[in-house]
C-alpha cells in the first residue's frame, strides 16, 4: 500500500522553468543530461532505505526521480521518526494502530504536522456535494494525489490534493466555512 | 489557443469527461460536447436538466498561467463570453453574480468550473450549459428557467451557438491572460451585470443569510454586499437572489 508510507521530498528548483522531462522513472535517468547516474541513484536508494523513508522525490531542471517502497502500515509506524514516542506496537493490526496513534496525537500538540493550506480565498467543503461522503476523515490515509477537500471561489471548485503521504490527524476548518489564502486546512502526520 | 471539439451522444457529465481528458494529458482548448447528459450537474451536485438536443452541454479545458488569486475570474470571463454569444443571436441577457446568465430574470445558462491537477500542472474545466429549448423543462424549473427558443421565438441551431461561444471564449480568455487581464475582465463583467452595483439581494450562505445592496466586486470577482447597518460582506460563494424581481 503505497499510501501507507512516510515521505521525504527533496526538490531542487534551480530554474523556475519546469523540466519537460515529465515524471522520469529510474530507467529513464540516463536519457537527457541526467544529474544522477545509476550508481548515484543506487546510493540514494540505500540512504532512503537506511533512514526508513518509503518515498523519495528529487527534482531539478533535468530530472525528476521518485523512489517508492511498498511496506505494511505497522512497520512504517515503528520507523516513522515523528510518531516514534507514541506509536503503537508493531505487532498491532493496522486498524488498531491507526486509532491508537490518532488519540495519542490529541495529547501531543507539539507534534510537527505537515499542514495542507488553502491556495486561495474561498469556502471550504469536505465533500463534492452535500449528499456525498467526505473526501477524508481524521485517521484517513492519504497519498500525494488524494483529494482532501474543495475550496470554492466564484463557482470555481478548486480540488485540493494532499501533496504528501500520511495520515489525517487534524481537520482545522468546519464544512462550509470561509477560508483565507494560506490558512491551514488539515494536519497530516507524514 | 486552438479549439478541438470532442463530440458524444450521451455522457454522464461533460465536465467529468473533460476532467478525465485533462488528467490524460489533453491540451488546452479541448472542448467536450454532448447531445445529452445523464448526470449534468451544477453547484453542490445540483442537477442540470440535460435532455437530448435541448441544450448546449459544453466543457472546455484551460491551463491558465494566471496568478492563483485571479483564477476565479475564469468563471466571470466565461459569463462575459456567454453574454456576448446570446447578445449576438439577438437576445438581451444579464449576468447574475457570479456567472448565471438570465433573461428577464429567468436563467438561461449556468456555468460551473472545476480544477484538477495534471502532469502538466493545474487544469481548469469550465462547464457551460445553455438552454436551447424549453419543451423538456420539468415543472419545478419552468417558472425560473428560460431558453433561446422561448426568448427568440424560434429554434437556434446548436452549431451556431457553439461556434459563437468558442469565438467569444477565445477573445475574452486572451484578454484575461493578457496584460492587466484581471482588471479588464472585472470591467467587462461589471459593464454587463445589473448585479454589480445597487441591487437589493438576499445571499444564502452555508450557515447564514444576508440581506443588503450590492456595491461592486473585489479583485478576484467576489461580490461586495452592504447591509442596512453599513457593514460590507464579501461573498465568494453562495446563492444570490434579487429581492425585487425585474420584469
Amino acid at each position: 500500500m503505497s499510501e501507507n508510507t512516510a515521505s521525504a521530498k527533496a526538490k531542487s528548483k534551480l530554474k523556475a522553468e519546469e523540466s519537460k522531462t515529465s515524471r522520469s522513472s529510474a530507467k529513464q535517468t540516463n536519457a537527457v543530461k541526467p544529474s544522477l547516474n545509476l550508481a548515484e541513484l543506487r546510493e540514494v536508494a540505500e540512504l532512503v532505505n537506511e533512514y526508513g523513508f518509503t518515498d523519495f522525490e528529487f527534482e531539478n531542471e533535468n530530472i525528476r526521480v521518485r523512489l517508492s517502497k511498498m511496506t505494511a502500515a505497522p512497520i512504517m509506524q515503528t520507523v516513522q521518526p515523528m510518531a516514534a514516542v507514541q506509536s503503537a506496537p508493531a505487532a498491532q493490526p493496522a486498524s488498531e494502530a491507526k486509532t491508537e496513534s490518532a488519540s495519542a496525537q490529541a495529547s501531543a500538540p507539539a507534534e510537527d504536522l505537515y499542514q495542507i493550506t488553502s491556495p486561495i480565498v474561498g469556502t471550504f467543503y469536505r465533500s463534492p456535494s452535500p449528499d456525498k461522503e467526505s473526501y477524508v476523515k481524521e485517521g484517513s490515509r492519504v497519498s500525494p494525489e488524494t483529494t482532501v477537500c474543495i475550496v470554492e471561489a466564484m463557482k470555481l471548485m478548486n480540488e485540493i490534493q494532499a501533496e504528501v503521504s500520511g495520515e489525517v490527524v487534524k481537520i482545522y476548518v468546519e464544512n462550509g466555512q470561509p477560508v483565507e489564502f494560506g490558512q491551514p486546512l488539515f494536519g497530516i502526520r507524514k | 489557443m486552438n479549439f478541438t471539439i470532442l463530440r458524444f451522444d450521451t455522457l454522464e457529465s461533460t465536465n467529468t469527461e473533460a476532467l478525465n481528458q485533462a488528467k490524460k494529458g489533453a491540451a488546452e482548448g479541448l472542448c467536450v460536447v454532448a447531445d445529452r447528459q445523464t448526470s449534468g450537474r451544477g453547484r453542490h451536485g445540483r442537477v442540470w436538466v440535460s435532455e437530448k438536443n435541448a441544450g448546449l452541454y459544453f466543457s472546455l479545458i484551460l491551463q491558465p498561467q494566471t496568478e492563483m488569486r485571479f483564477l476565479p475570474l475564469i468563471t466571470l470571463m466565461s459569463a462575459v463570453a456567454v453574454f456576448e454569444t446570446l447578445k449576438n443571436i439577438g437576445l438581451n441577457p444579464d449576468i447574475k453574480w457570479v456567472n448565471d446568465i438570465h433573461i428577464s430574470g429567468r436563467k438561461i445558462c449556468g456555468i460551473l468550473a472545476e480544477t484538477t491537477e495534471t502532469a502538466k500542472g493545474l487544469a481548469v474545466v469550465v462547464g457551460i450549459g445553455i438552454n436551447l429549448k424549453s419543451s423538456n423543462f420539468p415543472p419545478e424549473i419552468s417558472e425560473i428557467a428560460t431558453s433561446v427558443e422561448a426568448e427568440l421565438g424560434k429554434i437556434c441551431d446548436r452549431e451556431i451557438v457553439l461556434e459563437k461561444l468558442t469565438h467569444f471564449l477565445q477573445i475574452y480568455y486572451e484578454i484575461l491572460t493578457g496584460e492587466n487581464g484581471a482588471e479588464k475582465i472585472r470591467s467587462e463583467w461589471i459593464a454587463r451585470s445589473s448585479y454589480a452595483f445597487g441591487k437589493s439581494v438576499k445571499v444564502s450562505l452555508e450557515n447564514e443569510t444576508i440581506f443588503g445592496t450590492t456595491c461592486g466586486i473585489e479583485e478576484n470577482g467576489a461580490l461586495r454586499v452592504e447591509t442596512e447597518t453599513g457593514e460590507i460582506h464579501v461573498i465568494n460563494a453562495g446563492d444570490v437572489e434579487n429581492l425585487r424581481p425585474q420584469i
